[in-house]
C-alpha cells in the first residue's frame, strides 16, 4: 500500500502532531493529548483535518436510479442541498461501504466514503456501472479536496463567524455552498454537534489557519483521530474495517432502519429478506468491560461456560462514562442485555457485561 | 521534552533514581508515545526480579506496552495511587507518575543504564 500524505502533514507535525498510520494514510493520532482534545469536543468545538476520507463525484442521467438501486435506502427521496448516510452492498448483502450522499443536482452527486474502502468502493462501483451501462461517471477527488471537521457545541459559531452565515442551524445532513467554493455541511462524526467543510486543496492552509485562530479563541483544540474514534465509538456510529465489512449485513449491525424494503429492487434485498426470515448469524452488542483493559480489534470472546460466540471489533475507554467499552459481533443465541461474556486478552480473560446499543441511549 | 540529569535511564524508556532503594517510572518521553495511560499492572511488592525482566504493563488508549525492571532486586513499594490516578503517569512521569521501588542487590548493574547525555543521544536513533 502506498503511504499518502494530507496536503496539510508537515504543517500538523509543526503543530507538534503525533502522526500514524491509518488505512494508509499518515494522520494526526493527536496533538496534545487525545483526553485534552476529546473534551474540547464536549465542551467547546474540535478541529479534524479528515481530508483522507474518499470523495466521489457521481455524475450523468441516470445518477438516481442507479444510487437507489445500488444502495439499500431511497436515495431518490433526497432533495437537493440534502444528504443521507447508506450502505452499498455486495449480491450478498455483506456491505461495500457505508458512506453519505450529497444531492448537489438532480445529475450531480457527491460521496463521502470510508478512506479504508475507497479502492474497493471505486472498483464495485465501475463494475457496476460497466456491467449495466448506467449513464454515470464517477469522478474520484479525493486527493484534489480538503476536508475539514468541526465538531462540538461551539461548532456551529465558528462556521457563522468564518463563513459570515448567521443562523447556521439548517438540518443535519443538510448543506450549503459558500464563497471560494467551500461546501459547509451540517454533520458530525459523533453525538455532538458538528460541520464539515470540503473545497480545493489549494486552499487548505489559509482556511485551516483561520479555523486554527477561531476554535482555539472559543478555548477548542486542534485534534486527532484518537478523540474523532472515541467519539464516533460512543456514539455507536460503525468504522469500515472493524464494524463494518463485507462479510457483515446491515441487519447485523442492527441497522434495519437503514434499509428500505419497500424499495422494488436494490442490490443485496433478497439475501438480506432471508436473513430477515431465518434469522442472522450474528449480531452487534455493547459491552461493558470490568477493569481497565482495552479490547482490541480481533480479541474472541467467550460465553461464561467458556464457549466461543463471537469477536471484539472496537474497544476504547470513555473519559465521560469513566469505563472500558467494546463493541462486537457475537453469535445471535448467545447472550442478551445484562448478560456476562468473558474477552480472551494476552494473558488474561476480561469479564463483559452485553449493554444495549447505542452507547449513548442504551446501558451506560 | 524533560530528560532531567538527576536520574539514570534504560534502553526501555524506564527511569530509576538511586537512593537508599531505587524509585523508577517511565520517561516524558516514553509517556508521551504512549498517550493517555489508563491502567498500569504495578508489580507485587515482595517480588524479586531481575534486570530486563518483565514487571508489569502500561495500558494507553493507543496500545499496551511493558515495563521491564532496570535493575535486579526486590520491588518493596509500588506506587498505589496510579489504580485509581493511571494519568499522573502523563502528567507528572518523574515525581506523582513514579511506578515502584527496587532494593537493589547488585550496584554494579547502575553501570548499564544511560545518564541524561546518553539518553538523549539514544533517543536519536528510536
Amino acid at each position: 500500500m502506498t503511504l499518502r500524505e494530507l496536503p496539510l502533514s508537515d504543517f500538523h507535525r509543526s503543530c507538534g502532531a503525533r502522526m500514524g498510520m491509518f488505512c494508509g494514510w499518515e494522520m494526526p493520532l493527536y496533538y496534545r493529548s487525545i483526553r485534552e482534545e476529546y473534551f474540547a469536543c464536549i465542551n467547546s468545538c474540535g478541529l479534524f483535518d479528515i481530508s483522507h476520507l474518499g470523495k466521489f463525484f457521481l455524475r450523468g442521467r441516470e445518477v438516481v436510479p442507479f444510487l437507489d438501486y445500488a444502495t439499500c435506502r431511497r436515495v431518490s427521496e433526497v432533495r437537493e442541498g440534502r444528504g443521507k448516510y447508506t450502505f452499498f452492498l455486495n449480491w450478498r448483502g455483506g456491505i461495500v461501504d457505508g458512506v453519505t450522499l450529497f444531492r448537489k443536482s438532480e445529475e450531480e452527486w457527491l460521496l463521502i466514503s470510508n478512506a479504508g474502502a475507497r479502492e474497493r468502493l471505486l472498483q464495485w462501483l465501475n463494475h457496476l456501472i460497466k456491467s449495466n451501462r448506467w449513464e454515470v461517471e464517477m469522478e474520484d477527488v479525493t486527493e484534489k479536496k480538503l476536508l475539514f471537521a468541526l465538531q462540538g457545541p461551539q461548532a456551529m459559531e465558528v462556521v457563522e463567524e468564518l463563513f459570515q452565515i448567521p443562523g447556521a442551524n439548517w438540518p443535519k445532513f443538510s448543506f450549503r455552498q459558500c464563497a471560494h467554493g467551500f461546501q459547509i455541511t451540517h454533520l458530525a462524526f459523533s453525538r455532538e454537534d458538528g460541520f464539515e467543510i470540503m473545497g480545493d486543496v489549494s486552499l487548505s492552509l489559509e482556511l485551516w489557519e483561520k479555523l486554527v485562530r477561531e476554535v482555539e479563541g472559543r478555548g477548542g483544540a486542534l485534534c486527532g483521530l484518537g478523540a474523532r474514534d472515541l467519539l464516533r465509538f460512543e456514539a455507536t456510529f460503525p468504522l469500515y474495517g472493524q464494524e463494518i465489512d463485507e462479510t457483515t449485513t446491515p441487519l447485523e449491525l442492527g441497522r434495519e432502519d437503514l434499509v428500505d424494503w419497500e424499495k422494488a429492487d436494490f442490490i443485496g434485498k433478497k439475501p438480506l429478506l432471508l436473513e430477515k426470515r431465518e434469522g442472522s448469524k450474528k449480531r452487534l452488542v455493547g459491552l461493558e468491560i470490568l477493569g481497565r483493559r482495552i479490547p482490541r480489534y480481533g480479541y474472541p470472546i467467550y460465553t461464561e461456560e467458556g464457549i466461543p460466540c463471537g469477536y471484539i471489533t472496537s474497544g476504547n475507554y470513555s473519559f465521560l462514562w469513566h469505563k472500558v467499552l467494546a463493541l462486537g459481533f457475537i453469535s445471535s443465541i448467545s447472550g442478551e442485555k445484562g448478560d456476562t461474556l468473558l474477552v480472551a486478552a494476552p494473558r488474561t480473560r476480561l469479564e463483559a457485561r452485553i449493554t444495549g446499543l447505542p452507547f449513548m441511549k442504551g446501558g451506560c | 521534552m524533560n530528560i532531567p540529569d538527576d536520574v539514570l535511564y534504560t534502553r526501555e524508556h524506564l527511569w530509576v533514581k538511586k537512593g537508599d532503594v531505587a524509585i523508577c517510572g517511565i520517561t516524558d518521553y516514553a509517556q508521551n508515545e504512549l498517550g493517555d495511560v489508563i491502567f498500569v499492572e504495578l508489580p507485587e511488592v515482595g517480588k524479586k526480579v531481575r534486570q530486563g525482566d518483565k514487571i508489569g504493563e502500561v495500558e494507553s488508549i493507543k496500545t499496551v506496552s511493558y515495563l521491564y525492571a532496570p535493575l535486579s532486586g526486590e520491588v518493596v513499594e509500588v506506587n498505589g495511587e496510579l489504580d485509581a490516578k493511571p494519568e499522573l503517569i502523563n502528567q507528572s512521569p518523574y515525581r506523582e507518575g513514579w511506578i515502584c521501588k527496587i532494593q537493589p542487590e547488585n550496584e554494579e548493574e547502575f553501570k548499564n543504564l544511560m545518564n541524561k547525555e546518553e539518553y538523549e543521544a539514544f533517543l536519536k536513533t528510536q
